[in-house]
């Protein structure tokens, strides 16, 4: 999809929340904190964002 | 007035921006527009040329930098420019699209951009520089205007871009149904530009979308929703940008003139029903769980639960949603966690 849109003429992407592109694969409960969603932690800069 | 239409009028405007912009004394403004497509391609098509040449490995983490490190030979015939850059005069044809930079005719096209960048570490302010094609960059002595550019390194353009970002709804409206729109971006960006904009991310929430959350939600990856305009509307905002980019002829840097920037979105449209199995593509949760084990203390951003069931399939499945509940989260990775159709 990006490289049909580099061909498109794109150049450059920007990579919106990209931090919340993974997910923990089961939908588990997440432990409330003060002051975030819980279940951040499941979502939130896994290490497979980093690639 | 006439209110401009898209495809048709867009060209016009494209004509008459140029035509009127084209502020050089003495040069006819189609010449002038000529000219800079001509320095812009060179180093577009260089770029382009490395990534497509390098087999599109695809983008890592470290980004489009790693889609530029191959080389592919490239020989094209060099602009036909004037021998000196500093001579006054026109060139013997009009420079073409695709011609590279004068002298550069036996280079690949990214050698050729990179040559010129790479010059030296100030930058000539091209307002005072007359050749028509050769003015990549850092290309002439007795600089005028300095700025600190990355010149020996055109592929890193992004780590100095200054990027201009707008709101596409309520950025510039060109059919008067109150919504900003494609056509109304493009002309608003040939009468205001700011000549110290390097890089226009506009569209990125013009993706077709149900809007349910206000263009997030992305029913297709590789289209313009209707409201924005339509792809032919985005190719030619694309092209006009560019062009534009060249025009610019003072601080902008020397750096390639890069545009407009679609999201990598957060979440991927999964319409309940759609497949008829009540989990769409870009279900990121295993969805079988028994009710009894669904998750309740995972909220999205707009405070609902973040898991939905589905009315349509008989097994209670669920799915994440970190924002509307009307699209799910894709997983990375996983089969239907890609959001967009197939390449064409």
């Amino acid at each position: 999809m990006m490289n049909w849109w580099v061909d498109r003429g794109v150049d450059g992407f920007r990579m919106d929340v990209i931090n919340l592109i993974s997910k923990a694969p089961e939908l588990v409960d997440g432990e409330p904190a003060p002051g975030t969603d819980p279940g951040t932690s499941l979502v939130s800069s896994l290490p497979t964002v980093r690639g | 007035m006439r209110k401009p239409q898209r495809g048709l009028a867009l060209r016009e405007l494209s004509w008459v921006g140029l035509g009127a912009g084209g502020s050089e004394p003495g040069r006819a403004a189609g010449t002038a527009d000529r000219d800079l497509t001509c320095r812009d391609r060179a180093i577009l098509e260089g770029e382009l040329s490395v990534r497509r040449g390098s087999g599109n490995p695809g983008i890592r983490s470290d980004g489009l930098r790693r889609l530029c490190r191959g080389r592919t030979r490239r020989v094209r015939p060099a602009c036909p420019s004037r021998t000196s850059r500093r001579t006054a005069g026109r060139a013997d044809r009009p420079c073409r699209p695709g011609d590279l930079p004068h002298g550069q005719g036996t280079s690949s096209a990214p050698d050729a951009a990179r040559a010129n960048l790479a010059h030296g570490d100030q930058c000539v302010d091209r307002s005072v520089s007359d050749d028509p094609c050769g003015r990549i960059g850092c290309v002439t002595s007795e600089p005028t205007q300095t700025h600190a550019v990355p010149v020996d390194r055109p592929i890193d353009w992004w780590k100095s871009a200054v990027v201009y970002q707008i709101y596409p709804r309520s950025f510039a409206d060109s059919n008067g149904d109150g919504t900003g729109d494609i056509p109304g971006m493009y002309v608003a960006v040939w009468i205001t530009w700011p000549r110290w904009v390097s890089m226009w991310s506009g569209c990125h929430r013009c993706y077709a979308s149900p809007m349910d959350d206000n263009g997030y939600d992305i029913s297709d990856y590789q289209d313009v929703d209707p409201l924005f305009g339509t792809l032919e509307d985005l190719d030619v905002l694309i092209a006009g940008l560019h062009e534009r980019g060249i025009k610019t002829r003072d601080g902008s840097g020397g750096q390639p003139h890069l545009r407009r920037a679609p999201v990598v979105h957060r979440v991927a449209r999964s319409r309940l029903g759609r497949s008829g199995t009540g989990t769409g593509g870009g279900r990121p949760g295993r969805g079988s769980s028994p009710a009894a084990r669904v998750p309740s203390r995972r909220t999205g951003s707009r405070r609902s639960p973040a898991r939905r069931g589905s009315s349509t399939s008989a097994a209670a499945q669920y799915y994440l949603h970190l924002f509307s509940p009307e699209a799910a989260g894709p997983q990375l990775g996983e089969p239907g966690g890609t959001p967009a159709r197939s390449t064409t």
